[in-house]
């Protein structure tokens, strides 16, 4: 009892300019919202993809990231023999201290950054899984060396293999580079951390600790453990619950993208719902036409209907198709949390397409709407009269 | 007569509105058809003419009185009712063909079938069998405006009669239309009326039709002036083309 | 004005869809318009401080590089420097870790020197050099928690692990950093013991040439030491933080240009529909003798005054968005100052009134232009 498709697609396609201005709005807005949402997507995944399933972060009581935490080797030491904390092949607790300080670096091209300088001992790296070497080798402690995330390499000035990178109150040589599977650790640059605690004139002092769990550890008991234990007495988390709050940023973002979306819906829905009405007004005899014939009237409406939702999905695809190149681009923002730049890439998920698409199609639904409903309202008579 | 009409209009009133004024349209017409016949209703501009039209193609209700069709009273009917019910009895054939633009003959003549249970492959059947009858199968794949205007009138005939209807209700099927067209139209009219037994109600000022029906209904300012029955049918079936 | 009054009536033909034109393109302007104002808080802070004598001297290495007391004397009897204030930030919350805000510790006898245009009252300044525990509020951060003068308020720490009580003696005036918090560097050194160390020295020379020369001079001076400085005017270092919004400056350029695209196609398919509905009506006009011009301005007159309404709206819409949630952005420091200026709703006019008339334009020109004889064919 439908009135075909067909009908509608071969309309739209008649009035080709009134259509094609239309579609291009909802295009530009469905572009934007998929461009916006892709970077979002990129900030939060870079930040979060630091996290690992099984670590914890220990941090200062009270402190919300480690930018701003302090602790001494006497908690340290009390810490990393707790029951639940995972051990290396030679029977060491996965127990990284770790100090990450904020340290300028100059852009190739101009101007500078903070970019986190991170004291490690070896054992970070069985900590934090995702970061591996992948050119030169690892620093030995004692020398200034360093080692430089993919991040920086080809943004800031000689982050290469081999090269002296003068910053702090020193130079420092680049004995290797890793990566970190995107994450946030790949904008920092890692040494040895007594290195850096001299550097920084920080003493003894280190900003947190990360624990690797065993597995089947119960992680409340651990975190209550560390909490109430007085020689210990500081706060942990899972990393995940840790990494996220940190990229509530992200979110915010997120819900700022989406008010903007929103708004610029608002404004593509009214240019459809004008295009609508200039194609019901034109159309009256046909869709009289139709009723006479024996269409219902809910059939009409939703004719109608389906040919703004129809016309607006096609443009949401073209608006995906242009949002794409962006895909993948790599560039820099500025985490507030820790104060300290981070390389993120765009990254257009399919949860972001199907999104891109489902708006498009409210779009269409909502523009279509009023216009459809007048369609059906029409009545036969009148409209066949006008002939 | 036939016990059962085709259309069977009892005291029927029709009253618009428009802003202030009341316009009585029709005021207390009884009109009976019987099945098979081909009449025509005629009068001046403003006789009420296309108002019964409507009221007989169930697209408009009466003020008052009752409206039969088929022996099936659709004066009460709803508007989706009456949807459906004139999908299944109803042929329409307008004065400016009302084809679909976007849709070629074959399709336009299709549309009254999308609304039955047919398959594709029964509808295009009937498609081809209800082209074939008006000699329009081979430009079944054109659209309307690749179409002369006698030929668009002949797809919109072909689309009145594809359901096989109860009537088929014509309102100035050439009035839009050349002599020779308009001839050819009322000729197929008479066969379709004579071959298949199909009643025709067909509206028209034009003085040529009067020649092709056998009765003729004449309204003069709403009101049922005369009947005209017993006419010479219009000339013999031609059989070319 | 009959002109306005025949604009007035082509426009009311189609009432529903010169609303809904007039609607589509507010809501894009509204867009355009909130767009260019976020730069411009950046910019208007960088003029402000553009003619600054003050001067930031911190340490060469970065952020978390600190540089030592026994700077100050160096710095105070440097040629041209007529105040030197030093400032440790604290980094403390009110209640919640969310609650942040800067707060930071300064050395209070040369304050009023340094900070003349921070509309600080002459009591507000002697408590504070008076009461060690004394702070100075910005008016942001004063209404976001509700403080009144004269409160006692408690400040956590998070890099250091102490608390510090403090009590209200007065606020900024409009020209300081809404949201800051002072309180005295003594205060703090005590409670931390005494560690001696200072994050950022202000020195404020005595004239702008001087500013220059002053820079060179303290870097200079501290080269080869422990703890290099690095010395940027105030413009450059507060530039500097600045353009850590580099990625939304550019993010709101580009989603302006899409946006004035989008208008543009608004605007061009309802002028192109007006005019497909109004041809008969054209070529009789032209028929009977009106040149093509009249025409022309026409459709191009109707386009412009809905762009300019749309524009009105816009800006207005904007300019109430950013009074209502200048409210709850205190945590974004000065980039809770984004209001509508004059400026940007000129240039959100003149773009509206640009766009209006040449997005209108192709249609009208193309309908004026068609051959006379093929319009009045459509007509019949």
């Amino acid at each position: 009892m439908a009135i075909p498709l067909k009908y509608n697609v071969r309309s739209l396609l008649v009035r080709r300019v009134s259509t094609a201005m239309t579609a291009g709005g909802i295009a530009l807005v469905v572009a934007v919202f998929v461009i916006v949402m892709a970077m979002v997507a990129g900030i939060g995944a870079t930040i979060k993809d630091a996290g690992a399933p099984d670590n914890m972060v220990v941090i200062r009581r009270g402190a919300t990231t480690e930018t701003y935490s302090l602790m001494t080797m006497d908690q340290f030491s009390a810490l990393r023999y707790l029951p639940g904390i995972r051990h290396d092949a030679a029977g060491n607790p996965l127990a990284s201290p770790e100090l990450p300080v904020q340290t300028a670096l100059q852009r190739i091209g101009g101007g500078s950054d903070y970019v986190v300088f991170r004291g490690v001992l070896p054992n970070a790296f069985e900590v934090h899984d995702q970061v591996h070497i992948t050119a030169g080798r690892m620093f030995r402690p004692g020398l200034n060396e360093i080692i430089v995330g993919k991040g920086l390499t080809g943004r800031y000035v000689n982050c290469k293999l081999g090269t002296i990178l003068h910053f702090g109150r020193g130079a420092w040589r680049v004995v290797g580079l890793f990566e970190a599977r995107g994450s946030s650790f790949e904008s920092e640059i890692w040494g040895d951390i007594h290195s850096v605690q001299e550097e920084a004139r920080r003493g003894s002092y280190f900003a947190s600790v990360r624990l690797k769990l065993a597995p089947g550890t119960n992680a409340a008991a651990l975190i209550r453990r560390i909490a109430d234990d007085p020689r210990i007495n500081l706060q942990a988390q899972s990393e995940a619950e840790y990494y996220s709050d940190e990229a509530t940023v992200a979110n915010q973002l997120r819900s700022l993208v989406l008010v903007v979306a929103v708004i610029m819906g608002v404004g593509a829905i009214f240019g459809a719902m004008n295009t609508m009405y200039a194609a019901v007004a034109a159309r009256t005899v046909e869709i009289a036409t139709l009723r006479a014939l024996g269409f219902a009237p809910g059939a009409v409406m939703v004719s109608f209907l389906a040919e703004s939702i129809v016309l607006a999905v096609a443009a949401g695809a073209v608006g995906i198709l242009l949002a794409m190149p962006m895909n993948g681009f790599s560039t820099t923002f500025l985490n507030f949390a820790t104060f300290s730049t981070l390389a993120f890439s765009f990254r257009v998920s399919p949860a972001i397409i199907t999104g891109a698409f489902a708006f498009a199609a409210l779009m269409g639904l909502l523009g279509g709407w009023l216009p459809a409903r007048q369609a059906m309202r029409l009545t036969v008579v009148d409209a066949l009269r006008n002939v | 007569m036939a016990d059962r009409y085709a259309v069977d209009l009892e005291h029927v009133t029709r009253i618009y509105k428009r802003d202030e004024f009341e316009i009585r349209a029709l005021d207390d017409v009884t009109v009976k058809v019987p099945e098979g016949h081909f009449v025509g209703i005629m009068g001046p501009s403003g006789s009420g003419k296309t108002t019964m039209l409507n009221l007989i193609a169930g697209i408009d209700h009466p003020t008052t009185g009752r409206v039969a069709v088929g022996g099936e009273e659709i004066t009460g009917m709803k508007e989706g009712q009456l949807a459906s019910w004139r999908a299944r009895h109803i042929g329409l054939v307008f004065q400016f063909y009302n084809l679909i633009p976007v849709l070629t003959a074959f399709e336009n003549v299709e549309l009254p079938l999308l609304l039955t249970a047919l398959k594709k492959a029964d509808r295009r059947s009937h498609v081809q069998a209800a082209l074939n009858s008006v000699g329009l199968v081979d430009r079944m794949n054109h659209y309307p405006r690749q179409l002369s205007g006698g030929q668009e009138q002949r797809v919109a005939i072909a689309r009145a009669i594809v359901t096989d209807p109860t009537i088929v209700v014509a309102d100035e099927p050439t009035g839009d239309l050349d002599a020779q067209s308009a001839e050819d139209i009322l000729t197929l009219l008479t066969e379709l009326n004579r071959r298949f037994n199909k009643t025709i109600v067909m509206v028209t000022h034009d003085a040529r039709a009067e020649r092709y029906v056998e009765t003729v209904f004449r309204l003069d300012k709403g009101v049922l002036a005369g009947v005209e029955s017993g006419r010479a049918p219009g000339r013999a079936v031609a059989t070319s083309r | 004005m009959k002109w306005l009054g025949l604009i007035l009536k082509n426009l009311r033909r189609n009432r529903r869809r010169s609303i809904l034109t007039v609607l589509s393109l507010t809501v894009s302007l509204f867009i355009f318009c909130a767009l260019a104002s976020v730069p411009v808080v950046a910019d208007q802070i960088l003029a402000d401080t553009a003619s600054s004598l003050r001067i930031a001297c911190h340490n060469k290495a970065g952020l978390a590089y600190e540089l030592p007391q026994a700077y100050k004397q160096t710095i105070a009897a440097t040629r041209h420097v007529v105040a030197v204030v030093p400032e440790s930030w604290f980094g403390g919350v009110y209640h919640d870790p969310k609650d942040q805000f800067p707060n930071l510790a300064v050395d209070p006898e040369q304050i009023e020197l340094m900070w003349p245009d921070w509309g600080m009252s002459k009591e507000a300044v002697a408590q504070f050099k008076e009461l060690r525990t004394a702070c100075l509020v910005g008016p942001a951060t004063m209404k976001r928690f509700n403080w009144h003068v004269g409160q006692q308020i408690m400040l956590r720490g998070t890099i250091y692990n102490f608390n510090l009580a403090l009590n209200i003696v007065g606020t900024f005036g409009n020209k300081a950093p809404p949201s800051f918090l002072f309180f005295r560097r003594d205060y703090l050194e005590e409670a931390a013991g005494e560690p001696g160390f200072v994050d950022n020295y202000w020195v404020r020379a005595d004239q702008s040439s001087s500013v220059p020369k002053v820079i060179a001079t303290l870097d200079a001076r501290f080269a080869n030491s422990s703890a290099e400085t690095l010395s940027e005017s105030e413009a450059a270092y507060i530039g500097g933080f600045i353009k850590n919004y580099r990625l939304f400056f550019q993010l709101a350029e580009v989603l302006g240009f899409i946006v004035v695209i989008t208008i543009g196609l608004v605007a061009a398919n309802t002028a192109a529909m007006s005019i497909r509905e109004r041809r008969a009506e054209i070529a009789v006009m032209r028929a009977m003798g009106f040149p093509s011009s009249a025409i022309l301005s026409m459709i191009v007159a109707e386009s412009l005054s809905m762009a300019l309404l749309g524009g009105i709206l816009g800006c207005g819409a904007a300019y109430l968005t950013f009074k209502l949630f200048s409210v709850g952005t205190a945590s974004m420091g000065p980039l809770a100052n984004i209001r509508v200026s004059p400026e940007i709703v000129l240039e959100t006019m003149v773009l509206a009134s640009l766009l209006g008339i040449v997005s209108a334009f192709v249609p009208a020109y193309a309908a004026a232009r068609r051959n006379i004889v093929d319009a009045l064919r459509l007509v019949a």
